[in-house]
């Protein structure tokens, strides 16, 4: 009793009436986002679990052949196995897009916060700041970056981290200004709360949801940005497995082979539209959530 | 105890308090009232520190202070107008008074829990309540919660800005009782803001009247009715 008397019951940031805990509820797009997700998960396991030939194993004698029982997505044009490719590029893809996008929210986050919480002179130059950097053309920036650092995978998420971070500091400051003019949030702070605790308590918890659907759609096109520069011959580097340099190679085979073409473009398709139905289904789910039921 | 001295702000160009001057004197509690757009609510809030006054000071006990800096703070409490809106959907009624008491770091961090517990008691809610957040309790339930945390703070005044306007008929007339009670107990000065005069009647020793952004009339409550001067203020005795 008395050690729980110095504890503050805080706010719960775990879902504690959350449809996302009770699949039965879940939209069809929504399980469908996750099931896909799940899918992609458990692919990037099989290496794991079955025997599969190295994603860089080349045989010669069996270049550019079609589906068949030992390569069931045929071969590419240097004999390599296109399913081990196409599962090696699981992490290594989707890796990119993730840690592209925690380096977005590792700038974005703070910056938004910050120049939300802060208002006056220090937002209007914070938010100036981002306003520069987003008027460049996105992929302009990007490849202005992966110029300077010279072509690979790291330099390329980088440069989409660069390029990316800006419209999303934006949201969430705008998130962060709506949430922090509640009265409840002002009364907390007249009421004792210091201003760390605040944000985390009280500003934050406002925040999170909507910023989990952000997130995934985000994820989305952060794939696509860095499947399209690994098309473009600047992003992940030969022999790394990555769908969007996977579809570079196919290119010059497409009447050949076009399972070369076919699958990864189907891989980044999937993985663009799970991100993207999980996002939405998000959405949807917090919309009708009962008041601050998360 | 409280005093203000020429408090003027203006919104969007227009004068919305202008020189302002009032005086809560220590255990007094004053009625302000006046129509809607009279300037009352800004009032409250440029003393609260919600909203800066453009000019004029505060002093309280003899000191300039800035409110909603510093221990200022603590010592004028303010109850919103709403309190379902004023209450964090993230806490519950014990959470949002243990708040205070480490925001403020009042009493000994063993015993809050049980103080948090004693002061909701105190103010009527059953201890069945306690864990619940505000939107599993009435609109009066989270008015008495509210109260409970601006008097954790241990404040030398609290300002409630229409505490009864978001109420029913039936809890308006138990929070008339319950601030009573409090004043009572407490010797607390206040300042309750309210465009309707019944329950500033119940409550005030003195009341304010706010017209176009200017205090008109200053009257001890039993002096409103034969001595009041401004049209408005001889309006609002008309009603007793």
């Amino acid at each position: 009793m008395s050690d729980r008397g110095s504890r503050i019951p805080g706010p719960r940031l775990i879902p504690r009436r959350l449809k996302l805990a009770d699949p039965g509820r879940w939209p069809i797009g929504f399980a469908l986002g996750v099931v896909l997700l799940a899918g992609f998960g458990l692919l990037a396991l099989a290496p794991i679990v079955f025997d599969l030939p190295a994603p860089d194993e080349m045989d010669l004698l069996a270049r550019l052949t079609g589906p068949s029982a030992a390569h069931p997505f045929g071969t590419d044009h240097l004999g390599r196995d296109v399913l081990a490719r196409l599962i090696g590029a699981v992490p290594v893809s989707l890796g990119a897009a993730l840690a592209a996008m925690a380096a977005i929210l590792a700038i974005s986050l703070p910056w938004g916060v910050v120049a939300g919480l802060a208002g006056g002179r220090v937002d209007a130059v914070m938010m100036r700041l981002a306003d520069i950097i987003m008027a460049f053309p996105m992929l302009v920036l990007a490849l202005a970056v992966i110029g300077f650092m010279g072509a690979s995978l790291e330099a390329s998420i980088l440069g989409v981290a660069a390029a990316w971070w800006p419209s999303n500091a934006r949201l969430v400051r705008a998130l962060v200004l709506s949430a922090s003019h509640r009265d409840f949030v002002r009364a907390a702070h007249l009421a004792g709360a210091s201003r760390i605790r605040v944000v985390l308590r009280h500003v934050l918890p406002q925040v999170l949801p909507s910023l989990a659907v952000i997130i995934s759609l985000e994820t989305a096109s952060v794939l696509l940005a860095l499947s399209s520069l690994s098309f473009l011959g600047i992003g992940a580097q030969p022999p790394t497995p990555e769908w969007g340099a996977m579809l570079n190679e196919a290119r010059p085979f497409f009447a050949q082979a076009p399972h070369m073409l076919i699958v990864p473009g189907l891989a980044v398709t999937l993985a663009v539209l799970a991100f993207n139905l999980v996002g939405e289904g998000m959405r949807s789910l917090l919309d009708k959530r009962e008041p601050y039921r998360w | 105890m409280l005093t203000a001295r020429g408090l003027s702000k203006r919104f969007h160009g227009r004068d919305v308090l202008r020189g302002i001057d009032l005086t809560i004197a220590p255990g007094e509690v004053v009625g302000l009232i006046g129509h809607s757009g009279a300037g009352k609510s800004t009032l409250a809030r440029c003393l609260v520190g919600l909203e800066r006054a453009e000019a004029g000071e505060i002093t309280l006990a003899g000191e300039k202070v800035v409110p909603g800096k510093g221990n200022t703070r603590q010592r004028i409490q303010y109850l919103w107008q709403d309190p379902t809106q004023s209450l964090s959907p993230f806490l519950t009624a014990t959470g949002a008074i243990m708040e205070t008491l480490a925001g403020f770091d009042i009493g000994p961090r063993a015993g809050r829990l049980a103080r948090a517990a004693s002061l909701l008691e105190t103010l009527g809610l059953p201890r069945a309540l306690h864990d619940r957040r505000p939107h599993s309790l009435s609109g009066g339930q989270c008015q008495r919660v509210a109260l409970a945390r601006a008097l954790a703070a241990a404040p030398q005044v609290l300002i409630l800005d229409e505490p009864l306007s978001s109420l029913d008929l039936a809890t308006q007339v138990s929070t008339i009782g319950l601030l009573r009670e409090v004043h009572a107990d407490t010797g607390l000065a206040m300042l309750i803001v309210s465009h309707d005069l019944a329950p500033l009647r119940q409550l005030a020793d003195r009341i304010l009247v706010l017209d176009a952004s200017r205090v008109v009339e200053d009257l001890a409550m039993v002096d409103l009715a034969c001595k009041a001067k401004h049209p408005l203020a001889r309006a609002y005795a008309a009603t007793l």
